[in-house]
């Protein structure tokens, strides 16, 4: 197992998700005296231009500060939202342009696990019939099967039929973390998104959590997109991860090369900023000052550059493009770190 | 340490009086406060470390109360003081800040009228005033502050939002500032920013300051000395270096050995097992006894005391033999330990 989760094998890996040159903007509103005064239109950019291949069984993380897109790209992947621009091949279908009924069929296909299980389970529904009714909403197996698949899946999540007639309300955060995860896994999807799965738990359920995830992986060798703000747990449980800032990735490799050894000025400084667990290490010499700019008026050139430490003339007007500079490490910027 | 002690915590009982059941939230805590150190609470959620925080200035919400027990500040009880007496603490002598800034500062009011009230009583003219704010908004970091300061708390973004929460609590100088999670909503990038603010307010001011976190990071980076909470009681309390080098106490140590870092990568984590108890229903013996490895009959049996394990590092276990093999997760050599201490 520890071969598998240093040396995930991309050279040979098959491609599970591919997104090519994917955005997603919101646009904001537009009332009458907007009309009549001409004012353009604006847009809410949340995520812009981003390229990015997931391969089956590997589990890559997506980090970055609130608001800089992670969940918006993850839920574009999937199909909650219908992106502005770009495509989305899932398991080498196109599903960019599926509507209703198409599209519902490839829903079992691609699963989200919430960061707060509690306001995604239905408190009316018992924890039976929130995966029954996935079962039989997605036609996963005949009516007959249904309970035996349930106590199938709860103790696969480490629950027990015993928690089955009881409600969301009943339970602590961690189970609950475990029945959504019950819920997500129940119709056999092959991409799962974990949306911050863990920031709403205590460091002691967290663990439980993580190992649970883990273990779900590799016993269904599950494609897991792991969104989170917590380093450290991107760096214990990823494969490969992916850095957002501000709607673009801009750093994307092995987790251990990209935290060991930051390209991009960006992912330094995220590795800086995380509090190390040591307390004889207090030395902080750089931290970045200042705040994400709002993805209404995005800077120009790198969107980074207003708070780079190692900005340049060129950073102020060109846009850096993804690429790759090592194998498999792909960073966009002017001046990779060295 | 020859430091005075600026406020004494003596068996602090706060408690939730329900209809049919009490929820004892702090259960005969007890610590000592210096000057000019940062104190750290640590714990995880409902373990009673943000009302031991709001006890201190007895911001409790009903139905809690403090039923026993002695704060000390420069010698004066804050529990036996009435409605008038801790007004005169509160914002003056002892500030507080809390986790979410958007929901302690008044969305209705100006940044500046908010922060004026922290001079309402003194005899300052209103240009006086605004001249202070401004200065106070300045030395918390918030740019251009003579215009940000006619804005309303929503125009600020979350990581401004807690720099004007600590300008407005800085307002009256303070000699104790009490942090009750005050980087949990924020990124980390943010959070680094703000924990560095705190850090040179607190040199500049000469403040003391209690840090209320559940990250043991922010522990590690910040806190002089450490207190452990579980389910109402402190269970280990030493200076930092030591509770990182030197755990003490079953839970302290499994909660380290349960952190995910690139180190363990590839390995199981060792997740401490169950959910903390309930605070209305704990069992008799030490409130750790059921999540707790080396549980005995006797944990399940009789509370243990806090008793002091080695200098300066107090402990609540029944087995101190067991605990003094622990380790922690950074190495620091014996002598070290001494001098940080």
């Amino acid at each position: 197992m520890d071969d598998m989760r240093m040396n995930f094998d991309y050279e040979h890996g098959e491609k599970l998700v591919e997104v090519k040159d994917l955005s997603m903007w919101f646009p904001m509103k537009y009332g009458v005296t907007d009309f009549i005064t001409r004012k353009e239109h604006r847009f809410v950019k949340a995520v812009n231009n981003v390229y990015l291949d997931i391969y089956k069984g590997e589990n890559l993380g997506l980090v970055g500060e609130s608001g800089c897109g992670k969940s918006t790209l993850a839920r574009s992947i999937i199909r909650l939202y219908k992106p502005t621009g770009g495509r989305i091949i899932l398991d080498g279908k196109d599903i960019t342009e599926l509507e209703g009924e198409a599209l519902r069929l490839e829903r079992p296909k691609m699963q989200y696990i919430f960061q707060d299980p509690y306001s995604s389970l239905n408190p009316r529904m018992s924890v039976y019939e929130t995966i029954e009714e996935m079962l039989l909403f997605h036609k996963i197996c005949p009516e007959e099967e249904v309970p035996d698949r349930v106590k199938e899946i709860l103790e696969m999540c480490g629950l027990s039929m015993e928690v089955a007639d009881r409600f969301p309300g009943e339970f602590s955060g961690g189970q609950r973390q475990r029945i959504g995860i019950a819920r997500s896994l129940s119709v056999n999807p092959k991409l799962v998104i974990a949306d911050e799965p863990v920031s709403a738990l205590d460091v002691s359920i967290q663990a439980q959590i993580i190992n649970l995830l883990g273990d779900l992986q590799r016993s269904l060798n599950l494609t897991i997109l792991f969104i989170s703000h917590d380093l450290r747990v991107v760096k214990y449980i990823t494969h490969r991860v992916a850095v957002m800032y501000l709607g673009g990735i801009v750093e994307l490799g092995r987790t251990n090369e990209v935290f060991d050894h930051p390209y991009h000025p960006y992912t330094q400084v995220l590795t800086k900023a995380a509090p190390l667990l040591d307390p004889t290490n207090r030395t902080r010499e750089y931290a970045i000052e200042g705040e994400p700019p709002s993805p209404i008026n995005m800077p120009n050139g790198c969107r980074f550059n207003p708070r780079c430490p190692f900005c340049q003339e060129i950073c102020t007007r060109e846009v850096p493009e993804l690429r790759e500079v090592a194998p498999g490490r792909h960073v966009a910027c002017h001046f990779p770190l060295q | 340490m020859e430091k005075e002690k600026l406020l004494e915590v003596k068996d602090l009982k706060t408690y939730f009086l329900l209809r049919d059941e009490t929820v004892k939230a702090v259960d005969g805590v007890s610590f000592d406060v210096y000057e000019g150190e940062t104190f750290g609470l640590v714990g995880e959620s409902g373990c009673g470390k943000s009302q031991t925080c709001r006890s201190i200035l007895k911001l409790l919400k009903r139905p809690g109360e403090i039923v026993g027990g002695e704060i000390l500040y420069k010698g004066q009880d804050i529990v036996k003081m009435n409605k008038d007496e801790i007004r005169n603490i509160r914002g003056k002598e002892i500030s507080i800040i809390f986790q979410e800034p958007m929901t302690s500062l008044n969305p209705v009011l100006k940044i500046k009228t908010q922060m004026f009230e922290a001079f309402h009583d003194t005899k300052m003219s209103k240009q006086e005033k605004l001249d202070k704010a401004i200065e106070l908004l300045k030395l918390v970091g918030i740019p251009s502050p003579e215009s940000r300061i006619e804005e309303y708390t929503h125009q600020f973004s979350g990581g401004m939002r807690q720099r004007a929460m600590i300008a407005c609590a800085l307002g009256a100088r303070p000699k104790l500032l009490l942090a009750d999670e005050p980087t949990t909503a924020l990124d980390v990038t943010i959070q680094d920013q703000i924990l560095k603010l705190i850090n040179s307010l607190k040199d500049e001011l000469k403040m003391s300051v209690i840090l209320v976190t559940h990250d043991l990071g922010v522990v590690a980076q910040m806190c002089d000395r450490v207190a452990v909470m579980y389910a109402g009681i402190i269970v280990e309390m030493t200076d930092t270096v030591t509770l990182f080098s030197k755990p003490r106490h079953p839970y302290t140590y499994a909660l380290m050995g349960s952190l995910p870092d690139q180190s363990k990568r590839g390995s199981r984590l060792e997740p401490i097992t169950g959910a903390p108890p309930n605070l209305s229903k704990l069992p008799p013996g030490c409130p750790f006894a059921p999540r707790c490895k080396y549980v005995e009959d006797i944990c399940r049996q009789e509370r243990p005391e806090i008793f002091e394990i080695e200098p300066g590092h107090l402990t609540r276990c029944h087995f101190p033999e067991k605990v003094r093999s622990f380790t922690g997760i950074i190495d620091v050599p014996e002598q070290e330990v001494g001098n940080n201490g």
